[in-house]
Order: C-alpha cells, then structure tokens, then sequence
C-alpha cells in the first residue's frame, strides 16, 4: 500500500472514534474505503485528471476531523466572512462541523434541515438512505464516503416554495496540522417546490486544510433549484467538490459555480437529466492569479427526450494562475429533442498564466441541436485603446474590461447581495478598484 | 387545371380543413383571403405534399389527375410551385447550383434535354435583372442569410426559372418593405400566362393592388365562406373579417 | 421523416466499388514479427547499415509499449504475430524499371481503380507512385521531374540512390519511438514515397501516390517522407483503396513532412480503404500517423483529408509550427457509415512566433457509425502572437449513429487568440421538403446538402481529387439516410 493510501486508513481509522456513527453508517465508511483503496487518488494518466495533479494533496499530512472544529470563531469572525447583506437562513459550519450556534435554520412549513451528524449517528439503517449515501465517483468521492461524519440534508415538500435562501456557511480555521474535512450535503426537492441553496467555502487567512464535499441532489416533478457554490478558500487551501444531481420531468436547477480561492480547487458538477423536460443552466466564473490553480469539470446526461443544457463558463488567469475547463454533453440514444449549448471563455492577462480547456460533445441521437464554443485571448486591444482615447489610462481600462468580461457571467446571478459580493471580490484582485467603481 | 373536392385534413391532432372545395381554371388567379389560423397555409403545403399533414378526406385532380398520390417531387415536376412563406436556409448549398438541378430535374422528367451550366446562367441572370436581384445572389447558399425581402424575391427568382403551370404564393408578400413588394409583384405579374394557374394565399389586401385576382375566396374553419370578385377583397379591407364569419355562423 | 425515411433506406444498398482481388503471385514472408523478419525485410531491400540499426532500435522500443487506448474506438486485439509484414508482387529483386515492364495484371488492377498511370497519367499531368501491398511498383514522370531537381520515388530506391537524405531526414519528424504504431511502422516498414523538392523549386506537377493492400493476412506499413528545401512548394496527393475481406487487416503507416525557409507542402489524402461490410466484418483497421514540421519560418503545410474507407480510422495530421511566422491547416471529411469508428482529428502545436493554424473538420456519421473529431491545439509560451480558429461541425444521418467532439486547448501565452466553435446537426425535414418542392428528389437533395456541408473542405481539395471525392462521399452514404 502507497503511503498516501496507508496515512488515509490509519486517518479513517482514527475517525471510528472521534467521530462515531451507526453500524450501517460504519458499514458504509468501509465500503468507501475499500473503494478508495482501490482507486487511489486520481492521478494526471486519467483523462479527467490530465491537467490537474493532486500529488500535493497525497504527499500533505492532514489530520482528520473529528466533532470538535480546530478552533473556536466568534460570531464577528463568521459575519465579517459571509456574503454582506445577504438575508438567508444560515447554517455554519467550522472545520467541518455543524456548530448549532452560530445557525439559525429555517422556520418555514414544508422545509427540513437535518445535521448529518445525528443522522449517521442516530437514524435506523435505511437502504435507501445507504444507497444514496454511497459515493463513489473517483478516488475524492471515495474518500468522503470513507470519511462520513457531518453535512447536512435538506428536503421539502411538494408544492412548498422557499423564498429565503439557505446559506450554507462552511469555514476553515487555522491549525498547525491542516485538516482534512469532508462534508456532505444532499438537497432533496419534492415535486413541484422551489428552493435556493448556497454552498460558501471560506477560511481565514493561512487555513491550509483539505476540503473534500460531496453534494447531491434530487428534483422530482417540476421542482427548480437554485445552486450557488461560493468557493472561497484561503490561498492555501485545498477544496475537492463533486455536485451530482438527478433531475426528473420538467424540474430545473441553475448551478452557479463562483471559484476565485483555494491553492488547488477542484470541482465537478455531473447533471443527470432523467425526465423529459428537465433543464440544466450551468454558470462558470473563475480566477486564479498567484500560483492558483482552479479546474472545473462539468458533465450533463441528458438520457431522455426533450431536455436541454446551457453553458457558459469564463474564467480571468493572471499571474502564474492555471485554470482547466472541460466541459462535456453527452446526448444518449433516444434523447431526441435535445438542445445543448456550452460556451467557455477565458481571458489570459499575464505570461505566466495557462489556460487548458476542452469542451465536449458525445451524441448518440440526431435530433439535436448541440454546439460549443471556446475562446482564449487577451484583452481587445482596439477596446482598450478606445478607452485610451477616452483620456482612462491603461491600466485602469485593462482592468475596467476585465471587470466587464467578469461581469457578463456574474450580472447572471439572481441573489443580489452574491453578485456584488463577487464583484468586490473580483474587482479587489484588479488594479485600480476604485476608478472601476465610479464606472459600474 | 385543379380542382379541390371536398378536402378534410389535420395536422398533429388539429384538424384543419373542413370540407374544402375550390376550382381553379387555366390562366386564373385566385386570391385565397382569411384571418390568421383559418388554414390558408396548411392548403398550401396540402397541395405540395408536406407530409406532416394527413388528408381524411376528399380528392384535389390536377389536370386530372390525382394529386395527393404523387411524392411533393413528381408534383413539383409536373409543374406545381410553392412559393413559402418562411423558405429555409440551406448552408452551403449554392442557391444557383439548386435551381440548376431544380431545373434539370424537371427537364429530365419531361423527357427534355439539361441545360448546361452556360445556358443556364444566362437564363437565371435574365430572370434575376427581372427581379432586381444583384450577381452576388449567385454566390450565396440558398437562403443563407438572406434578409426577408431577399428570400422572397429569391422565391419568385425561382418561379420564373422553373416556370410552373401552378404557382402557389404563400403569404407572399409578407415581410415586405412597399418597394420589395412592388418588385416581387412585377415578377409575379410578369408571369402571368393563359397556361398558368396563380392561386395566392394572403392575409392582406395590399397584396392584391398589385397582383389583381380573378377571383376572391375567404377561407375560414378549413372551409371557403364566400367566394366573389376582386371587390370581395376590398370589402374585407373595410370591413375585416368578422361579419363574414357572423354570416356563416349564422 | 417517417415516410421519407424508409424509403431512403431501401434505396441502393452500399457497394464497395473497389473490392476486387489481384490475381499474381506475390513473394510474402510468413506471418509473425521478431530480429529475424526485420533483418530479413532489410536484407530483401538491400537496406545500408544505419536503417537496419534504426529499425531494431525502433522494434526494441515496441516490445515495450502499450497499445493506446484512449480514442473512441473498440476492436479486439490484435495478434501482431499473425500479420505477415512483408509481401511483394513476384520477383522484387528484379523490380520494373519502366511501366512496360510492370505486370499487365497490375496495370489492369490500376486501371480499374481509375488512376491516371498510362497515357492518363500524362494528360491529367499527374505523376504517380504506386504501392502495392508492401513495394513500390511504379513511379511515372521521374525523368520531367528530374530535369526540374525534384526526387520523387519509392522510398526503397530512395534508400539506394540518396542515402545521405533519408539518414538526414528520417524519423525527425516522426521519431521512432513517437506512438506505438509509428514504432511497429519504423521497424517493418516496408516501401512508401519520397520527394524532395530543392531550394526555390515550385514542382512542376501535382504527385500522387495510390496504396493498395492486396494480399491476405498481411499488413501495410509504409513511410512516406516529403522535404521541401528553402522557398520550394509542392502539392502532394495520395489515394487508398483495398480488397474486400472477411478478416480485418491492418495499415499502419507514417508520413512525415519537412517545410523548410519560405517552403510550402499540400497533402492531400482521399482514403478510400475497405470498410468492411454493413454488419461490420473485415475492414482496414487505419492506424496512421502523419505529421509536419514547419521547421522554417514563413513555411506552411496544409493537411486535406476525405476520409471515407477503413473499419477503423485513427489519424491525427499535425503540424508543429516552429518557424516564426508558420501556418499549419486542417481540412477534414470524415464519413462513417454502417459499423464504421472514425476517430480523426488533428493537433497543432505553436512554437514559433506569429504562428498560424486553421482547422475545419466535418463529419457525418450514418447507420450505426461512430465519428470524433479529436483534436490538440497547444500555445507554446514563446509563441507570442499566435493566432488559431477551429469550427468543427457534425452531420448526423439516423438515430443510431454517434457524432463526438474532443477539442483539447492547451495555452500557455497571454497573446495568443483562440477559437473553437462545434456544432451538431441533422438535415432538417423543412430543408428536404423545399428541395422536393423544387423537383429535387430525397437522395439527391440529401447529397447535395451534404455535398454543400463539406464545402469548405473540398475547395482545397486538387481539382480532380474535388470531383472524385465528391462522387465518393454520395457512394459512401448511399442508404445512409434516416
């Protein structure tokens, strides 16, 4: 066994524990493990890992969670990280874990948010509940069923509709030993009812830990969803994150992936469209400046008749930032009707930046109607220089259509206080914020 | 020339024609007038042959003979012409290299000889200064990103080279600017022939300033209400389509 | 299309018009690979020392090499032991010395498969090297070609004649150890083409090579090698044909292309090798690596490919754009029909500055086929300038049929402009319904649509290369409509 395998199994079985489950739950942590045995973490030979190497993330010793965050935040520390002026129900968790707290969770009829941590812990063995928990979709999803022990389940009933988004606050402190934490959150919409979810990962300055989450989703009949997933980790950080969701007839999610921190920050969203009708809007900003490195991986099923996909990603790389995209549709046999499009753009500001993007299409239907674009580039120069000519010097306009590039992806967002809370965030990595202020 | 008899037919699960009749004679022109949804354009593609319709009823002859048996080519071969209201765009296709093996094919059947490449550029660039239609037509895919205007003048372009003996103008005029109608009129008028059928479906009367109809039919529920001359037309001008529709109710 | 639909289907079922078999005697080697077979195709080929040397070297490299197993294909494995690498027409070592000498059945073969070799040759002004099975059998118009300084002959007479170029040249373009086929090719290969165009030389003609595998049991592995010194150009052309077979048979060759100072190479493929049938037995398994290297600045080499044939199709034309200023073209048709994987693309890799690169792929996919489109691009950081446009573009006839596309970016230059586009499609009915309306019938209209969705890659094509694979994609699809 590779010491990267044997430090996770000694870790894992530290966990046993420190973070004690049921004896189905435990059954279920083996299983993960075995499965992670078997597996490894991915390595750049697999084709969905090409240009992302985790090496680091074997070689790094992270100790492993246990119920009690590493360190203690104050209700200040956790506001002056959450997105300003937002009004949502808010469930945060430290390190991992679900601090009751600093939570304030939904009153409405018709919602459910339930600690995974007493689930695991104190639910009946449940087949179904074994069965959907089961994840193992590389060597990382492997790992977070290995690693079972805190997350949240969110479910509604038919017909409800919640107005208040649930912000899911998930923050990392500071340690000597990094922690590796992984969390799992599952959203389970009923027919017809309406919900918005944001996913924000955060850490205070110098966190170096491991993130690795698994999200999954269920949308019966009709039901929509709103997905935002706020990655935001400290420049030291590590985050892993796979969002599968299943979509039935008619229902619909708009995913909102936001990826401007982490050292290393993977995410795959895999949507499967199961139901006729069912649609999928993917929405993509990244940045990685410094030596960041930030990959997105998207895949949409669509598996039936009459469901579509749309697409579009952009991503802003400067310094020696690195971003991957690959973002594939696959149109299975039968799917007639389909309409999918993907777009992915990517603006590269400095010499040292590299950008590696590869949309896919896999079609085995013909009557669809599927395209793809992606394009790399610089700023366009006749813009800047007609902003030149305007008297804004250069590096004021550089950054004024930076920001505007940004912003096409961005002005997207429905949650007010989200967009302008990544706007900031955006206009905080380029020079000369203040000029681009007075033009927005 | 053609002669429509009782025709039923439907489209998905929306029946459309009701038991429609229509003769037209050689050499006539008939203006075929209704509101929107009244079946105008489904008797248009009825008669082309598109196969998404299902006749459940009645009989159409051409010349004789029985035109809902022949595929929509033998029936463009034997002379008939749909100009559509909304012509598709055909990406890479040459828009003259079509209308030669349109031509071509028709000229086969007929037991004719083809016209070669530079017969037939001189025919189409004769026809083309008739509808005032530029050489760069020639050069372009068929539709490919024609404006509205283009692509009916496109249409009538075709007609004037293919020169049926029954023409079916669907909306034709629709989209047009008042000088492309004119243009697109000249075309038409210029066509017309003791031999040649016209039958125009159109929702407007302005249409018919310029292309004046033998005869006038208002077309409602997938049935001809009333028929008359072209003062029919100007009357519905005035008085729109709902005392017609009153009266047949009634 | 319910209606329309069967009714295309029951038109012609496909032919594969050049599925015949040359009776003649051939001089093969027995099935199976090891030192001996190679020292033995050497010794036959009279080779020098330092291609012996290169061949075990590439053969030693081989042994421990995996097959590659990432394109969107499938087939059963290969027994590499039960390919007979070497299979000559009688008497090689008293090979033709002009066409009079050639073996009247061959010419006949040549003549069936419609290539200008005789007195065509002469008035379509084309000079052609044909490959039968494993050896060259006839180069026409060597001597008007020499008089311009131009080489061009089967790569065996090369080896003879202008040793010092082929050791110059050989495998620096395709280095033996590049790919697991190109390895198996540079230990067996057994003939193939050679040109070379010196400095300031336009050629004078159009070349052309046709490749036929004719014997059973038997692989095809030729090389072909094309240098076009400082300011010269040549147009290039090669055409593939093969018998039908029950058993699968396999062509794995390598073309490589030098474009030196101001120097430009067209190469036009129309590959028309045996499919197999409609229920996918026999066929030529392609297997193919072609790459250019635009080793001087302002050079260009432009890849065109109709790829219609073979059971299985893996080929990626590259160009390495080192000299500043460089420009590499694709322009690809890839049909598959029936059981036929197609898995075809390019990869462009920008070094140089200003470099340039235009990649136009179309593909159409009918009956149960399987076509990608894979393709690299890959901005080096010194590549400052460099400038890429891709549209790939998919034909889909039938449900049953499979359109893919793997476009990889690599790009490490904050200069560069990049651009892909794809999209996917099927002929739409409203498009079918006006062409009958006009007097089009169904299958012509199909071809024509088709015809038209290709045109941006057959108007690089050669003029008489533009005709035949015009006709050849109709006869590739026919019955292919649903």
């Amino acid at each position: 066994m590779s010491a990267v395998l044997s430090h996770f199994t000694e870790d894992q079985a530290v966990i046993a524990d420190s973070l004690p489950v049921a004896d189905w739950a435990a059954e279920l942590r083996r299983r993960g493990l075995a499965r992670f045995e078997a597996s490894g973490l991915p390595t750049t030979r697999l084709e969905d890992w090409k240009y992302t190497n985790v090496r680091a993330i074997g070689r790094g010793r992270f100790e492993p969670w246990t119920t009690e965050p590493a360190a203690e935040l104050s209700a200040e520390a956790v506001d002056a990280l959450a997105v300003e002026g937002l009004d949502a129900w808010r469930i945060v968790f430290v390190d991992g874990q679900w601090v009751a707290h600093l939570s304030t969770l939904p009153d409405d009829d018709g919602i459910t948010c339930m600690n995974l941590r007493d689930m695991l812990r104190t639910a009946p063995a449940d087949d179904s509940l074994s069965d959907w928990l089961d994840y193992g979709e590389s060597g990382f999803g492997a790992l977070n069923t290995a690693f079972l022990g805190d997350g949240i389940s969110i479910e509604t009933s038919a017909g409800v509709n919640i107005e208040r988004p649930i912000c899911l606050l998930f923050l990392s402190t500071a340690n000597e030993t990094p922690r590796a934490v992984h969390p799992r959150v599952l959203i389970r919409a009923a027919a017809n009812s309406r919900l918005s979810v944001l996913e924000h990962y955060a850490g205070v300055d110098g966190a170096a830990g491991l993130t690795n989450v698994v999200t999954q989703v269920q949308l019966d009949t009709g039901a929509r969803l709103e997905h935002y997933r706020l990655q935001e980790e400290s420049d030291k950080a590590y985050h892993v994150a796979a969002v599968q969701a299943e979509l039935g007839q008619d229902s619909c999610m708009h995913s909102h992936n936001l990826h401007t921190g982490g050292r290393l920050s993977r995410a795959d969203i895999h949507a499967r469209l199961t139901g006729r009708g069912a649609h999928v809007g993917l929405n993509g900003f990244y940045l990685a400046a410094g030596r960041q490195h930030t990959d997105s991986h998207t895949l949409v099923d669509h598996l039936v008749p009459h469901t579509t996909s749309d697409e579009e990603y952009r991503g802003v790389l400067t310094g020696h930032g690195r971003a991957v995209f690959n973002g594939k549709a696959v149109v299975h046999e039968g799917a007639a009707g389909t309409n999918a499009q993907q777009a992915n753009h990517n603006l590269l500001l400095s010499e040292n930046a590299e950008v590696d993007t590869k949309p896919e299409l896999e079609i085995y239907a013909d009557d669809v109607k599927c395209s793809h674009g992606a394009t790399v580039g610089a700023l366009d120069t006749d813009a800047l220089f007609y902003l030149q000519s305007r008297g804004i010097d250069q590096s004021a306009a550089r950054a004024i259509l930076t920001f505007a590039f940004a912003d096409e992806v961005l002005r997207h967002l429905d949650q007010d206080a989200v967009r302008r809370h990544v706007e900031q965030r955006v206009l905080a990595r380029l020079p000369k914020s203040d000029t681009i202020r007075e033009f927005l | 020339m053609l002669s429509i008899k009782n025709l039923h037919a439907r489209v998905e699960n929306a029946k459309i024609l009701n038991g429609l009749d229509l003769e037209v004679g050689p050499g006539e022109v008939h203006a075929i007038m209704g509101p929107n949804g009244s079946g105008k354009s489904t008797l248009a593609h009825v008669l082309a042959g598109r196969g998404d319709y299902e006749i459940l009823e009645g009989e159409v002859l051409y010349d004789g003979n029985n035109l809902l048996d022949m595929e929509p080519e033998l029936r463009a071969r034997e002379g008939v012409f749909l100009a559509f209201q909304y012509p598709v765009e055909i990406a890479g296709v040459n828009n003259v290299y079509m209308l030669k093996a349109a031509l071509n094919a028709q000229r086969k059947h007929r037991g004719l000889p083809e016209v070669d490449a530079f017969e037939f550029l001189k025919l189409v660039k004769g026809r083309m200064q008739l509808m005032q239609m530029d050489e760069s037509f020639l050069k372009r895919g068929v539709n490919e990103d024609f404006s509205g205007g283009e692509k009916k003048r496109n249409e009538i372009l075709q007609m004037a080279v293919l020169e049926p003996r029954l023409a079916i103008l669907d909306e034709t005029d629709s989209g047009l600017d008042i000088d492309a109608l004119r243009i697109v009129a000249n075309g038409v008028n210029s066509l017309r022939d003791p031999s040649r059928s016209i039958v125009m479906v159109t929702h407007y009367q302005r249409l018919l300033d310029h292309i004046v109809p033998d005869h006038v039919h208002v077309l409602a529920n997938g049935r001809i209400i009333r028929s008359g001359d072209k003062s029919l037309a100007l009357e519905l001008e005035e008085r729109g389509y709902d005392w017609l529709l009153d009266e047949a109710a009634a | 299309m319910s209606k329309g639909n069967s009714e295309m289907q029951a038109l012609v079922k496909r032919r594969y018009e050049h599925g015949f078999v040359t009776d003649i005697e051939s001089d093969t080697v027995p099935p199976g690979l090891n030192e001996d077979v190679i020292r033995h195709i050497s010794a036959k080929k009279r080779e020098p020392q330092f291609l012996l040397d290169w061949r075990l070297k590439a053969y030693e490299h081989w042994l421990t090499m995996q097959v590659p197993e990432w394109a969107h294909v499938t087939y059963p494995p290969i027994d590499y032991q039960a390919i007979s690498y070497y299979s000559a027409p009688k008497n090689p070592d008293d090979a033709p010395k002009s066409l009079d000498e050639v073996d009247p059945k061959l010419l006949e073969t040549y003549d069936k498969l419609g290539i200008p070799l005789h007195e065509r040759a002469r008035l379509a002004g084309v000079a052609v090297d044909a490959v039968f099975d494993s050896v060259s059998v006839a180069t026409t118009f060597r001597d008007k070609l020499a008089k311009a300084g131009v080489i061009f002959c089967s790569f065996s007479d090369a080896v003879t004649d202008h040793p010092e170029l082929i050791e110059q040249y050989l495998g620096t373009v395709v280095p033996h150890t590049d790919n697991f086929y190109a390895a198996l090719n540079s230990a067996v290969f057994t003939d193939g083409s050679f040109v070379y165009i010196p400095e300031g030389v336009t050629c004078p003609m159009e070349l052309s090579t046709y490749f036929r595998i004719n014997a059973a049991n038997t692989g095809q592995f030729e090389r072909t090698l094309i240098v076009a010194a400082p300011g010269s150009s040549v147009s290039y052309l090669e055409g593939c044909t093969a018998p039908m077979r029950d058993e699968n048979q396999l062509h794995a060759a390598v073309v490589e292309l030098v474009a030196m100072d101001d120097a430009n190479i067209k190469y036009s493929t129309v590959q028309n090798w045996y499919p197999g049938d409609e229920n996918g037995v026999g066929g030529i398994y392609n297997f193919v690596t072609k790459r250019g290297d635009c080793r001087g600045k302002n050079s260009r080499i432009s890849w065109t490919q109709v790829e219609t044939g073979s059971a299985i199709t893996w080929k990626y034309p590259s160009c390495i754009l080192r000299g500043d200023n460089s420009v590499g073209e694709f322009y690809s048709v890839a049909v598959a029909n029936n059981l036929q994987q197609a898995d075809t693309g390019t990869k462009m890799i920008h070094i140089g500055r200003n470099t340039r690169s235009t990649i136009v792929s179309k593909g159409i996919s009918a009956g149960k086929a399987q076509n990608a489109y894979r393709g690299l691009v890959k901005i080096l950081p010194g590549a400052v300038g460099a400038r890429t446009h891709a549209q790939c573009d998919s034909l889909l006839l039938g449900d049953q049929c499979g359109a893919h596309t793997f476009p990889y970016m690599e790009i490490k230059n904050p200069s560069a402009i990049v651009e892909h586009e794809a999209t996917t499609s099927k002929i739409s009915e409203d498009q079918l319904f006006y062409c009958r309306q006009r007097g089009i019938s169904e299958e012509d209209a199909v071809n024509m649509i088709v015809n038209g969705f290709c045109k941006d890659v057959f108007r690089e094509l050669p003029m008489e290369f533009a005709v035949e694979a015009q006709a050849l994609l109709n006869v590739s699809l026919e019955g292919a409509v649903g």
